[in-house]
């Protein structure tokens, strides 16, 4: 099992029907989604708009999509293609766009890395973010750390962890779960209420 | 009792969650079709997302992931799709283009060329062709020693290993 | 002017003589200094001379992806195809290490030190052990890049980009003929690394090599240099190959202007097909030239004609008793006309 095989288990019960599966794609994956779309996309304000209609086209391509690709590959696909249709139709041009026509009927988007424009209120909660994470980690117990940075960064199995760490395979997956529990209760004051009427933190 | 069976419940499940996200266990579906669970599926994958890329530490607004999900409820159901066998294969000819364009992610054209050097014309694309066979051993070599990072290939069998 | 294979031609190159020699070079140029600056010192040699803005930007690129730590993620597009990688360089006393691993697809690692690069295949369970220059982006360049000026124009972009976070500036290599493409190179303004590089065609963008996520320099760990399987019981594999000189065989290959031959090989494609490889460059771009006797066993018997895939020109025709196979990422015109005009002039015997 590997990270591929989480999505394609994901894809599968949505292609089967299950529509609250693709919900779980769409909060593994709006963040990359969005930093993508906010290079090609100026006003902040539209940025989600785009994101939103990129999942859901996402969605309704899921029929056609057989796994040849990895998920979020061809998720990235349909989000450049999104926003390039978002910009001709509210003809906004980037900076420096060029659409090229080939000769086979294929079209490729210069990808524009333009200035990331966040509102200040966004830019604020990222910095808080991405402080509260760096702070937890600082104060992790070093085994923990280890743990979920090899994991995460290197994205090692649990086998290959516990080969590295000593330990067994139990440990890292008790070890990897507590980092994250400790780091997410950081960032319970952070991320704030989101209107879950179940919230437990 | 009570509470401490259901902390218990909960602490197992955010546990499974967390092993389930690194592909190392099943999970029951039922477990995540919950808010909270969704909650820490949501919070888990920006932890590593964050640690991966501070770029990544965004915040998406209360709302879009709730129009997302409520979006695709009103969409119509999906139909899985064929297996590969059946797909029908693409049509020959000039309107082939697109659809030999959609097979592959770019496809080889191929183009005239004539004996005599002719200085300068513009290349006039013909036909998408189908790939040449064989042609991706050159290819693989030539970056092998080149190399164009993720592209890079290596021409390899299993036979090669003796 | 074009550099003609054949008997006469000054060969091996000196420019080709220092690359083999790098590591040598690198040891010296430890030993010489007090604190540890960096490797490619041929480079750093060669940036001394008077040189311009942008060959002085293109040098400090070179100089950064060899001699700077850094993690990222970077993808590859062509048309609709993207690809994925991460990367990790770090630098060491020991010289450049680096692990590269494949995002997409089936999985694969590339693991280097200085030359010595073993691609791991876990679907083979197969380590295949390269010693060969490394890869090229970050490191961009061929050669010293001397041969540029005269075969591009040159140009640092006004207004600063952005690309994975950071600010960059664009240097722009518009061909001065039709026998290659341009390029456009974003170099980060702080470190020099090179960021993002397109290839560019008559009408437009034809692939991209970018970072999307970028560390340089702290917080670049050791530890993620090592690669994602234990290979212990893996099957190691080492593909022979040795160096030819297809000049002295007869063959007379007229380049393309400012192209120079970087190495020629005897190698093997797959199992059981020897195949001759001459692959040249102007420092930026490259083609190769394969050679294969008509008899040779399991040699591929049809003529591709002329064809190409986003950058990737490719034409394939029979000479006499031999295949000749031209590609390389340049128009198709350049790949077809070196074709037509390569000879077989086998030297008679005494």
């Amino acid at each position: 099992m590997n990270q591929r095989d989480v999505d394609a288990a994901l894809v599968a019960r949505v292609q089967r029907g299950d529509k609250r599966a693709f919900d779980l794609l769409v909060l593994k994956y709006q963040r990359k989604i969005m930093r993508l779309l906010s290079r090609m996309i100026r006003e902040p304000a539209e940025i989600e708009d785009v994101t939103q209609e990129a999942f859901i086209k996402a969605y309704r391509a899921l029929p056609q999509f057989r796994g040849e690709s990895a998920f979020y590959t061809w998720l990235y696909r349909i989000a450049i293609n999104t926003a390039r249709n978002w910009q001709a139709a509210n003809s906004r041009r980037p900076v420096t766009s060029s659409i090229v026509e080939m000769g086979d009927g294929e079209t490729f988007d210069e990808i524009d890395n333009l200035t990331d424009i966040s509102t200040p209120e966004s830019m604020l909660a990222s910095r808080q973010i991405a402080d509260t994470v760096t702070a937890a980690m600082q104060s992790l117990p070093e085994d923990l750390r280890t743990a979920i940075l090899l994991r995460e960064i290197e994205g090692m199995s649990y086998e290959d962890i516990a080969q590295s760490m000593g330990c067994p395979i139990g440990t890292v997956r008790s070890r990897i779960f507590r980092a994250r529990e400790a780091i997410a209760s950081q960032l319970k004051s952070v991320l704030g209420d989101d209107h879950d009427t179940d919230r437990r933190w | 009792m009570q509470a401490i069976k259901e902390q218990e419940h909960q602490a197992s499940l955010e546990a499974s969650i967390s092993a389930w996200i690194d592909a190392e266990a099943d999970i029951r579906p039922e477990d995540l079709d919950t808010p909270y669970g969704r909650r820490v599926w949501d919070t888990y994958h920006m932890i590593g997302d964050v640690l991966r890329s501070e770029e990544l530490a965004i915040k998406p607004s209360d709302f879009l992931y709730a129009r997302i999900s409520r979006a695709i409820d009103e969409e119509p159901p999906i139909v899985a799709p064929r297996p590969l066998s059946m797909r029908p294969y693409a049509r020959a000819g000039l309107s082939g283009l697109a659809v030999a364009a959609a097979v592959a992610a770019v496809a080889w054209i191929a183009l005239p060329y004539f004996t005599a050097s002719d200085g300068g014309v513009a290349e006039t694309p013909v036909l998408a062709t189908a790939e040449p066979e064989g042609i991706y051993d050159y290819v693989a070599a030539h970056r092998d020693i080149t190399g164009v990072g993720p592209v890079r290939q290596v021409s390899f069998e299993p036979g090669d290993a003796r | 002017m074009s550099g003609v294979l054949s008997g006469a031609a000054d060969w091996p190159p000196a420019r080709f003589a220092c690359r083999r020699t790098g590591r040598l070079e690198v040891a010296a140029f430890l030993l010489a200094l007090a604190a540890f600056v960096g490797s490619a010192p041929v480079l750093a040699a060669k940036a001394s001379e008077t040189s311009s803005p942008e060959m002085a930007l293109l040098q400090k690129m070179q100089q950064a992806a060899r001699s700077l730590d850094y993690a990222g993620v970077y993808t590859y597009q062509e048309g609709s195809l993207v690809l994925s990688t991460r990367i990790v360089h770090v630098v060491d006393g020991t010289g450049e290490r680096e692990r590269i691993a494949l995002l997409d697809g089936r999985p694969r690692e590339y693991i280097r030190h200085n030359e010595t690069t073993q691609c791991l295949l876990p679907d083979h369970k197969v380590v295949l052990v390269e010693r060969r220059d490394p890869d090229r982006f970050p490191a961009i360049l061929f050669d010293d890049g001397a041969r540029l000026p005269a075969h591009y124009d040159l140009q640092i972009s006004e207004s600063p980009e952005r690309v994975a976070g950071r600010e960059c500036r664009d240097l722009t290599l518009t061909p001065l003929d039709a026998q290659r493409y341009g390029y456009r190179l974003c170099a980060d303004q702080d470190t020099g690394l090179l960021l993002r590089a397109q290839t560019l065609g008559p009408a437009g963008v034809l692939t991209q090599i970018v970072f999307n996520t970028l560390d340089v320099g702290k917080g670049v760990q050791s530890e993620t240099l090592r690669p994602t399987w234990n290979t212990k019981d893996w099957k190691v594999v080492e593909v022979p190959v040795h160096e030819v000189d297809l000049a002295s065989e007869g063959w007379r290959i007229p380049l393309p202007a400012g192209y120079q031959p970087l190495t020629q090989v005897a190698r093997q494609m797959k199992a059981e097909r020897q195949v001759k490889q001459l692959v040249a460059s102007d420092g930026l771009s490259t083609i190769s030239v394969f050679i294969e006797a008509y008899g040779d066993p399991g040699v591929q018997q049809r003529e591709f004609g002329l064809v190409r895939k986003g950058a990737m020109s490719v034409y394939r025709k029979r000479i006499g008793d031999h295949w000749l196979t031209v590609l390389g990422e340049v128009p198709a015109d350049t790949v077809r006309d070196l074709a037509h005009r390569t000879e077989y002039v086998p030297l008679a015997v005494p």
